[in-house]
């Protein structure tokens, strides 16, 4: 190994030399900076726990940024750090056809199953629960502290 | 050729160049080196061997399921008969249903695309030689597997679908369902293997110059299908592994009594299902489209179009899963939208039947056996589909749910659309495979039985269903009128099963008769793509050297070309332009008995799920010990005899790149079997 | 034939090498498009565990705790989610997707003792991630959140295990290639192994991206 390991070399590893790549590995540099900016979010998304009252992080606000960020992270993870930046755009289409096939179908899903408004038993339900005398106390819902009116949260 | 004797094949996991004689891997096993006799059936990796198997063991599951078939059509013979109790008659079909889908259906499916897509393509072998092994070891296992339950306490009893809550332990507290659940899974794991390899030898093996645009259409259906199974499979994955953590380990993920949706279970089997039923059909339509042109000496009508019909239809077949669950109470909303989405469905299919049809309008046909067969396909399927287009009408759909008119309806596209393609296929290509010919009288017979057999047995099934009769329901009262079409229906299901017998009888009458006949050589059919160009039987190295491909129907234009004033003229005997190659300097990929080892611990693992853990235990250790021995294995043998040293001409691609690929391949194996398959050894284990 | 060999044998001398040339149609091997399309077969299978999990995000009233608190006839019931932890757990997993890219970049570059190193560091960030999820699973069941409890607990561990399985999955990968790097059995030309195992592990990555997003931070 050692004889290796004196060839070493620091530049971007060039297109020719990978497999199926169509532009060169970039150095290292380009992985910490992208590590950085992933670490960014993360701290901006934790931050959503703590900080709930900042705009962004209210009300209907949070969930669109959460998934917003998320997406962000997932995207760049993708493209930097598995390579689709660099390599053949075959791959980006496989992967991309399978990762977008799979957010429509659950989201019409989910769509379905009307867990994105208010008034379905399966989510959130803040209308006035039932007593414990009526039969519906199985299929009674919850509600997170959150999600319920302050007035009923106090 | 140099590669593999000058370098060995240094796998980091494997261990260097084996001397001479010191060939064990892992201390267990010789390598395997026989190319006949059951040893080497067994161990092999050649992809036509393997597509014969998956054929046979697909047509033994025929027999069952068929069997099932006619218990069903005996007990409905008159009303009010007790040849099946209920429960009895809830696992028949129950069973019938599940085995003729993912044990009959898909495997012949892939039995073609794994003996005729390396062929079509001009590839030595599918890209990953002993997945493809343990693809076929994994449905043969599971669905024995599956089948076993009949010995074990009884057959699933919720129909093919299991729809939650009647899979659940309160409703169906026997063990079939668990069985059932299990061993789809272990068949989902060889669909899902054998998908990855399909795609990546479609995607990366092609002979020098087969554009995508320049393949067979049916190795384009099989890219389709596959690309249908990789994504469908997991689904029902989820749906199942969510089952079985609620029949085995009281999860709550169907109960309704703890706040569960049993509308989950619907939805992503049907998410499941109908890219299915489009991943069943999707094969026979690249036989037929295959089978035209050549009985009809004409390029198929459209070549584009229909591939990208093929493709739509494989896009489109996403969006409408929830045509099956339109009384389900999805709400007026959905309804809509699935209504339409399956009315839009219709067109790329339609498509397809004005290409092929217009591939016969002028064309001299011959009306050999597998084009009957596919004149068959085209309009029962035809009366298939426009039953299917009924159910897009949501008011019509809620008469008919649950009726004999949908039994007739699937019936007409299964049997009638992918079955009759499959027997289509098997007549035409059964020289390639075997080496002798199937008796063209008997073939004609064949067909003409079954095609009255399956007519008298669906044809009143569509009467019976609009006059209210319900699936699966065992019997019914006299006076419901249900007799005489009942009756009807059972004759005609004596006639098919008649005429699966005589295609039997066929296979064995041929096969003697054939030792008095000529052999057949590489081109009986005047057939137009590359697969004709080598002997019968396909030899185990296939081409060599691979051709240089430069159009649509390759092989045709080699034989024929077209006068400015579109007519025919034969430029070359078929003799000239066939290949007789001896295979010298060709280098397989080695045999190995890892593949059916790992394979096997799968349903040891299952049996242990539903009956000790203890015996799950012991399948874990079989499947690890079986990947271990694999990865440690080099997927070349060095030591295997392979002929002279002189490659393939310089042209010849993929011959080399068969040999190189040989390497990484190994890798490959390691790497996505220990991600493929682990994880679900190591959920249930 | 004989030419390829050579030009292997250079290949191997000479570093800066990555990969052995593949003569495939695409010019992507063979088990790297098998990988692609395994992690999007992978997608649908994350994903309608997703859905299941949102679908069944709270239990029922009196069937143990639920994520956040949550008010249930009145009361307050603790939820078990313990944010700070999970963040940080986190925070490993997505810095070993740091280490392993590193890893394969220093193999490409003939680079074994950094290998070595970014592998190690790698499986072992996965160590803890994995550790740090016993640990959740193991406070949760002593808060009374049994596997079969409610809708959320059968939901809630059926998706973290099946992706802890993955993480496992791909620690074994980890551990055998930095034996055989050991061994001398992972040469340049081999890197494209370290690549594989490498997408397979961000993967497992980017599905704890929206596994944190969407099951743990959002409410």
């Amino acid at each position: 190994m050692s004889t290796t390991e004196q060839t070493h070399w620091e530049g971007p590893v060039p297109a020719a030399a990978l497999d199926g790549a169509i532009r060169e590995y970039p150095k290292d540099k380009l992985y910490l900076l992208n590590f950085a900016v992933l670490f960014a979010i993360t701290v901006v998304e934790v931050l959503t726990y703590f900080l709930t009252d900042f705009p962004l992080f209210r009300g209907g606000a949070l969930v669109p940024t959460l998934l917003l960020l998320a997406a962000v992270k997932f995207f760049l993870v993708a493209y930097i750090f598995m390579h689709l930046k660099f390599d053949k755009k075959l791959l980006s289409v496989v992967f991309y056809s399978g990762l977008v096939l799979a957010v429509l179908i659950y989201v019409a899903v989910m769509t379905m199953f009307r867990l994105w408004w208010p008034g379905n038993h399966m989510v959130c339900d803040s209308s006035p629960q039932l007593s414990r005398s009526e039969s519906m106390v199985k299929t009674q819902t919850v509600c997170p502290v959150s999600q319920l009116a302050p007035e009923k949260a106090g | 050729m140099a590669v593999t004797e000058s370098r060995p094949l240094a796998l980091p996991s494997g261990g260097g160049p084996s001397g001479p004689g010191a060939a064990p891997t892992l201390g267990v096993f010789t390598r395997p080196r026989t190319k006949t006799g059951w040893r080497s059936w067994v161990s092999t990796v050649d992809h036509k061997k393997i597509g014969i198997m998956y054929g046979a063991a697909a047509f033994f599951f025929f027999m069952i399921g068929g069997f099932e078939a006619l218990l069903i059509r005996t007990q409905l013979w008159a009303p009010r008969q007790q040849i099946l109790s209920a429960e009895a008659y809830n696992q028949v079909y129950t069973m019938h249903g599940t085995t003729m889908v993912f044990l009959v259906v898909m495997p012949i499916g892939a039995a073609f695309a794994n003996f005729l897509m390396p062929l079509q393509i001009g590839a030595r072998d599918v890209a990953f030689p002993r997945i493809n092994a343990f693809s076929f070891w994994s449905f043969l296992f599971g669905g024995i597997f599956l089948n076993t339950s009949w010995l074990l306490g009884g057959g699933a009893d919720g129909g093919w679908f299991n729809y939650a809550p009647n899979n659940g332990v309160i409703f169906s507290p026997t063990r079939g369902i668990d069985f059932w659940n299990l061993g789809l899974m272990i068949t989902g794991i060889a669909s899902l293997t054998g998908a990855i390899n399909l795609i990546t030898t479609v995607i990366n093996m092609r002979a020098p110059g087969m554009t995508l645009m320049r393949m067979p259409i049916f190795t384009w259906m099989t890219l389709v299908t596959q690309f249908l199974l990789l994504f469908a499979i997991p689904v029902l994955t989820v749906a199942q592994v969510l089952l079985m953590f609620d029949r085995l380990f009281g999860a709550n993920f169907f109960d309704v009594q703890d706040g569960a949706n049993p509308l989950l279970w619907e939805n992503l089997f049907w998410v499941f299902g109908h890219p299915e039923v489009y991943l069943m059909i999707l094969p026979a339509f690249g036989i037929v489209s295959e089978l035209l042109p050549v009985y009809s000496r004409k390029p198929i009508f459209g070549y584009t179009f229909i591939v990208f019909s093929g493709i739509a239809i494989g896009f489109m077949g996403w969006g409408v899963w929830a045509h099956h669950m339109f009384v389900s109470g999805i709400g007026p909303i959905s309804v809509t939208v699935f209504s339409l989405t399956t009315m839009f469905i219709a067109v790329p299919t339609g498509v397809k039947i004005l290409n092929w049809t217009a591939t016969m309008v002028g064309g001299k046909l011959k009306f050999d056996t597998p084009m009957l067969f596919s004149i068959g396909l085209i309009t029962m399927f035809t009366i298939g589909g426009l039953s299917g287009v009924t159910h897009s009408i949501a008011p019509a759909d809620t008469q008919q749910t649950d009726t004999y008119y949908i039994v007739a309806h699937f019936h007409y596209v299964l049997f009638g659309g992918a079955f009759l393609g499959f027997m289509g296929g098997f007549y035409f290509w059964w020289p390639k495979a075997f080496g002798y010919m199937l008796n063209e009288t008997l073939g004609k017979v064949n067909f003409w039985l079954m095609l009255i057999g399956f007519n008298l047995t669906f044809g009143p099934m569509h009467i019976l269903g609009l006059q209210g009769m319900a699936r699966r329901t065992y019997t019914y009262d006299p006076n419901f009128g249900f007799d005489l079409w009942n009756k009807v229906a059972t004759i005609g299901s004596y006639t098919l099963a008649s005429s699966v017998l005589l295609f039997i009888f066929n296979i064995f009458y041929s096969k003697k008769k054939a030792k008095e006949m000529p052999p057949p050589g590489p081109d009986p059919w005047d057939a137009r793509t590359i697969e004709w160009m080598i002997d019968s039987p396909a030899p185990e190295w296939n081409f060599d050297p691979p051709p240089t491909v430069t159009r649509v129907d390759e092989f045709w234009y080699r034989k024929y070309a077209d006068t400015p004033d579109h007519r025919l003229v034969r430029i070359a005997k078929t003799e000239d332009v066939v290949q007789h190659s001896d295979g010298k300097g060709v280098h397989l990929p080695s045999p190995s008995y890892w593949p059916i080892i790992t394979a096997f611990g799968l349903p040891i693992i299952a049996y242990g799920m539903i009956f000790t853990l203890w015996l799950a235990l012991v399948g874990g250790i079989i499947v690890v010990t079986g990947l271990y021995g694999w990865a440690f294995e080099p997927p070349d043998d060095d030591e295997a005899p392979h002929g002279d040293d002189h490659g393939p001409d310089s042209e010849t691609g993929a011959g080399e790149h068969a040999e190189l690929e040989a390497a990484p391949a190994g890798d490959g194996e390691l790497v996505s079997a220990g991600g493929g398959g682990q994880p679900e050894v190591e959920t249930v284990g | 034939m004989a030419s390829t060999t050579l030009h292997e044998t250079e290949v191997d001398a000479a570093a800066p090498v990555a990969h052995i040339e593949h003569d495939t149609n695409t010019g992507i091997s063979n088990t790297k498009v098998a990988m692609w399309l395994f992690l999007a077969s992978d997608c649908l299978l994350f994903g309608g565990l997703i859905t299941t999990f949102l679908l069944y995000k709270y239990p029922l009233c009196g069937q143990g705790p639920g994520p956040r608190d949550m008010i249930c006839n009145g009361e307050l019931v603790k939820g078990v989610f313990d944010i700070p932890f999970t963040s940080v757990t986190s925070f490993c997993l997505l810095a070993s997707s740091l280490t392993m890219v590193l890893a394969v970049s220093a193999i490409e570059r003939g680079d074994h003792h950094r290998l070595r190193i970014w592998l190690g560091a790698t499986a072992a960030l996965g160590a803890v991630f994995i550790s740090g999820q016993v640990y959740e699973f193991t406070a949760f069941y002593r808060e009374g959140l049994g596997f079969t409890t409610s809708r959320f607990s059968s939901a809630f561990y059926t998706l973290t295990g099946f992706h802890g399985i993955h993480v496992t999955v791909g620690i074994i990968m980890l551990l055998s290639m930095l034996m055989w790097s050991f061994r001398g059995k992972l040469p340049e030309h081999k890197s494209e192994t370290v690549e594989i195992a490498g997408l397979y592990w961000h993967f497992v990555d980017v599905v704890w991206i929206v596994i944190f997003a969407v099951v743990y931070l959002i409410p």
